[in-house]
């Protein structure tokens, strides 16, 4: 699939033209991923605005470690074909506060965040269309971000495996 | 006597585990508990240690009495945590996708995309891929109704078999031709392009294989 037909399916870019979809197109990598690795870690900077144009990644947050040491990451949300992930290259300070791990071979659109924004900058009609879909997302992330944190209060940690 | 292999299935719905079970008996291991929650399946793996678990991606977290279904993310956060707390478990996450109505007769296969089409998914290749220092493996699979199974491979030959077969009736053709001596001449060519056809399958069997290991994807040392 090309490049401008995976942007004008995700989300974010549906609602821009034919025009403003290629010169987003012309700034966009593809790269890919096998099962199991990392797209991004948490902490590093955030440089590419990502679309998932094939594929299933899951975006975790890394718990603090519990009192015998072990510690582990918690899934909040999985995103899917045409969603996008890396929305931190976009909103300061520019760097990941999840990691990525992905569940199945995956096809990502890398989307260079510095020259989005200064498109976004210089054309305020793509720029509110992306920002305006992006909120969105954002919000959607942090709803799933609450129900994941008040779900992980009865997970049994591995600390208390000694329980059963 | 070999040893049954002991198998924790966990997904949330009720379809999913029994084609997950389906797939498990079908080779002769054993499903010794079914989960349809992040606590039940880490409950059921620390006090059964299975020899393996099958574990849906989409699996809820679930909260209270009424045991309210919250973010159904945790397929891969009990994976994990059965992964790094067991040792001898080997830990597989599916991704079982499935169109339309999966309607529960069991009539469903799981299939994996290969080089040469659908192939069906074997529990044992995943569960061997699963072995250690990995110990934990993200696989992909369609939920397919027996009609089409059937078509991608069920019980028919795939297409490196049937390579395969064709090869061998060469060789065997080619030899018989050879030893009445009337038609050696056409015999020795006969058989020896049965035996490159055959040599073609294998390969091609072992290619296909590989290949659908390295989908499968193996998780590294220095993952989560």
């Amino acid at each position: 699939m090309k490049i401008e037909e995976s942007l004008k399916m995700c989300r974010v870019f549906s609602e821009l033209n034919q025009a403003d979809v290629q010169k987003i197109a012309v700034m966009t990598e593809l790269k890919e991923y096998e099962a199991g690795a990392a797209v991004f870690q948490k902490g590093e900077p955030a440089r590419k605005f990502l679309v998932l144009q094939e594929g299933k990644v899951a975006l975790q947050r890394t718990l603090p470690a519990t009192q015998s040491g072990v510690q582990r990451s918690i899934t909040i949300d999985i995103v899917s074909t045409n969603e996008v992930i890396g929305w931190s290259a976009l909103v300061e300070p520019h760097v990941h506060d999840l990691s990525t791990l992905c569940l199945q071979q995956a096809r990502v659109l890398h989307i260079d965040g510095i020259e989005l924004k200064k498109l976004m900058l210089h054309e305020p009609k793509i720029g509110y269309g992306v920002m305006k879909e992006l909120i969105k997302v954002i919000a959607s992330r942090l709803e799933e971000t609450t129900y994941v944190l008040a779900s992980e209060r009865l997970v049994a940690m591995p600390a208390a495996a000694g329980a059963f | 006597m070999e040893k049954r292999i002991g198998v924790l299935i966990a997904s949330e719905q009720p379809q999913v585990r029994d084609i997950f079970e389906g797939m498990v008996k079908k080779e002769g291991a054993m499903v010794i508990a079914r989960a349809r929650d992040v606590n039940s399946a880490l409950r059921l793996a620390r006090h059964l240690r299975p020899d393996a678990a099958l574990i849906d991606t989409y699996l809820p977290h679930v909260i209270g009495l009424d045991a309210n279904r919250l973010s159904r993310t945790g397929g891969l956060d009990a994976a994990t945590i059965i992964s790094g707390e067991m040792s001898r478990t080997q830990v597989i996450l599916m991704d079982a996708r499935h169109s339309g109505a999966v309607d529960g007769t069991g009539e469903y296969l799981l299939t994996r995309e290969s080089a040469w089409g659908k192939m069906p998914l074997r529990f044992r290749e995943l569960y061997r891929d699963a072995a250690r220092p990995a110990g934990l493996i993200f696989a992909s699979a369609d939920a397919v109704t027996q009609p089409v199974a059937a078509e991608a491979g069920g019980d028919r030959l795939s297409t490196p078999e049937r390579f395969m077969l064709v090869g061998g009736l060469g060789i065997f053709a080619g030899w018989f031709l050879t030893l009445t001596m009337v038609g050696a001449l056409v015999g020795i060519p006969l058989a020896a392009a049965g035996a490159l056809t055959m040599l073609a399958g294998l390969a091609v069997r072992r290619l296909s294989s590989r290949r659908a290991r390295q989908r499968a994807g193996r998780r590294g040392s220095t993952g989560l």
